[in-house]
């Protein structure tokens, strides 16, 4: 430390010994500094491991032979319905959540008296840490047969939108399902990043807008919502980026029709997912066709950055005061 | 400090007429929110003609206890803030002066526990009365805060729009109301070529007249201050006081500040508070008029504070 041995020309101490010489903390210090720089590499290590690996598994997958993937010619046109259904699904299911988690956030926040409001947070957080399996029984027991009258009824009344084309499948195991599982999973991600966002919004502006005679309404339409407005958006891609992944909800609630891009919600025909068709498929491949299994993954894994990144570019963006 | 005596005769009459009057001004709010937009604006005018009566926003205060929960930070403030004229309020820290200026808008009260015992009357009407909406009120009564809150994400027009967009989508003629707003301010010559900036954009000095320009755009009958200046520089506190000198014309004002020569150099009034220690509660010490206040005040606390013995 060059700093601390040369002392600056104005210290009018005559103690040399004080400032010479290392601290004996230093020690610790530079061990520490070698842990955690140890640990940031690693993570990026096992990133770049896991595409290494992803990459060199699915290689083999662009000179598999026709006649050994199921409903298609090759690996692209394999991937491409399975990556379809995977953006379909997650963005409806987005679409459900975000509005609700924004409403129970600004419940939470402005709203609920206190201690509701810590109960429901609590709430909110339980939902979180429930297993993506249960959410798939729930789905296939509870929730699908539930809103079958709904569908039915929307079948009926706007059948004439594509989204709502009719047969609807009397077990409800559909695409709407799947999306209204993953829409309840993701709902406590994107609510508690919003609640965390409107419990900052500066005291100063929500009362600059009740000084001018804002409702409660009011307030949060002209202080609470602009300034929330990147967390939430933030909070919305961590969301998609789980919805993006998601595995074993998918996998027990929809029932999928191979190579099929549909955009009907309710009917027996759905498209299938990556993550979904990779748990699904993985027993039935013999090592050659895994490797088909391997580029959807290398996709998916490759969409989910995408995600990612366009999140922290949103999130990160200054609100500029 | 008791009022003059005919003034505690009206302000009898009004609080036996609080009730009925809170009830009809409700109704007159909800009709002109209703109503032709343009009719608005003419009711609105007539409004500030009728204003020139001698009394007209008078604030009478009586007996006014202001607590946040169990704790009783106000008590027993009578007072009568007179009309067109800037009263100060002065006192050292905690004392309570901002709270109370606070209730003036029921501000104080968004605070989960806080309430008012005692009356407010504005213009006939006791702002804490029974059927009183507080957001109404707060439309009357208008509030500029320690530091400048211009809304960031809205523009230097927007800001000065913000509180007119509540009533009504459109405000009909905004171009005008807009200028003669930031013209009021004395902020106009600086902003009119970025109007359509952000109102974070502009310096501290700025941002704290724009917020003067948004509270009078509304045309409320009484202007609260919480330490205006506190957070800008000489110079644009300068600018500030002689704004607020412009503005009594208008409006009546409620300033609190710590600057003792502040109050000396703007108000006409200025209010004592203190506190006789942690956990009691503020009260008003003495209320007179400014000159009197810091040359011969009544009361021993008053000259202490005032010539910076404290205690």
């Amino acid at each position: 430390m060059t700093t601390t041995q040369t002392p600056p020309s104005d210290t009018t101490s005559t103690d040399d010994d004080f400032m010479a010489g290392e601290l004996p903390t230093r020690r610790q210090d530079k061990l520490f500094e070698g842990i955690t720089t140890g640990a940031g590499i690693l993570i990026l290590l096992t990133l770049a491991g896991v595409a290494f690996f992803l990459v060199q598994k699915s290689l083999p997958s662009l000179e598999l032979p026709a006649e050994s993937l199921p409903n298609a010619e090759d690996i692209g046109g394999y991937t491409w319905p399975l990556l379809f259904g995977t953006v379909y699904s997650a963005i409806i299911a987005l679409l459900l959540a975000t509005p609700l988690a924004i409403a129970i956030a600004l419940f939470m926040t402005h709203y609920a008296p206190s201690k509701l409001a810590k109960t429901l947070g609590y709430v909110v957080d339980l939902l979180a840490a429930v297993p993506s399996v249960v959410y798939g029984l729930w789905g296939i027991f509870v929730l699908a047969p539930f809103f079958v009258p709904v569908y039915d009824f929307l079948a009926d009344t706007l059948g004439w939108i594509p989204l709502f084309a009719p047969v609807v499948t009397p077990s409800g195991r559909n695409m709407a399902s799947a999306a209204l599982v993953i829409a309840v999973m993701i709902l406590p991600i994107i609510a508690s990043v919003s609640k965390e966002v409107f419990l900052q919004t500066p005291r100063l502006h929500e009362e600059a807008a009740m000084a001018l005679g804002a409702t409660r309404w009011e307030v949060i339409k002209t202080a609470v919502l602009p300034h929330g407005r990147s967390g939430v958006i933030g909070g919305a891609m961590l969301g998609l980026g789980r919805a993006l992944g998601e595995t074993m909800a998918i996998a027990l609630v929809l029932s999928p029709t191979p190579g099929l891009i549909g955009f009907a919600v309710f009917t027996a025909q759905n498209p299938s997912t990556i993550a979904a068709n990779i748990a699904l498929s993985f027993p039935n491949f013999g090592g050659q066709e895994r490797s088909a299994l391997f580029a959807t993954g290398l996709v998916l894994f490759v969409a989910t950055f995408v995600v990612n990144y366009i999140a922290r570019r949103i999130a990160g963006e200054s609100t500029g005061y | 400090m008791s009022p003059e005596p005919a003034t505690t005769t009206a302000t009898e009459q009004s609080r036996m007429d609080a009730d009925d009057q809170a009830t009809t001004g409700q109704a007159g709010q909800a009709d002109r929110d209703a109503a032709n937009p343009e009719l608005a604006a003419m009711a609105s005018r007539t409004d500030s003609i009728d204003r020139t009566g001698e009394d007209t926003n008078r604030i009478d205060i009586t007996d006014l206890d202001l607590y946040y929960g169990d704790f009783k930070a106000v008590e027993g403030v009578t007072m009568s803030i007179d009309p067109r004229a800037v009263t100060a309020l002065i006192g050292p820290s905690g004392c309570g002066k901002s709270t109370f200026l606070r209730s003036l808008n029921r501000l104080h009260e968004v605070i989960p526990g806080a309430y008012a015992d005692g009356k407010v009357v504005l213009n006939g009407n006791d702002l804490y009365g029974g059927k009183v909406d507080p957001v109404l009120v707060r439309r009357k009564i208008g509030m500029v805060f320690q530091s400048p809150n211009p809304f960031p994400t809205m523009s230097v027009a927007e800001n000065v729009l913000a509180g007119l967009r509540l009533n009504a989508k459109k405000v009909p003629n905004a171009d005008e109301v807009v200028e003669k707003s930031l013209r009021g301010a004395n902020l106009w010559d600086e902003v009119k070529d970025r109007l359509d900036r952000p109102g974070s954009g502009l310096s501290g000095g700025q941002q704290q007249r724009l917020c003067i320009a948004r509270a009078i755009a509304v045309e409320p009958d009484v202007l609260l201050m919480d330490e205006p200046c506190s957070a800008l520089d000489p110079i644009s506190t300068l600018a500030i006081e002689d704004l607020i000198t412009e503005l009594k014309e208008q409006y009546t004002i409620v300033i609190v500040t710590h600057n003792m020569q502040q109050a000396a150099r703007v108000s006409d009034k200025t209010g004592f508070f203190n506190i006789e220690g942690t956990g009691r509660p503020g009260h008003l010490v003495e209320y007179d008029k400014t000159e009197t206040m810091f040359t011969q005040p009544a009361e021993e606390a008053t000259l202490n504070y005032i010539s910076g013995r404290f205690g």
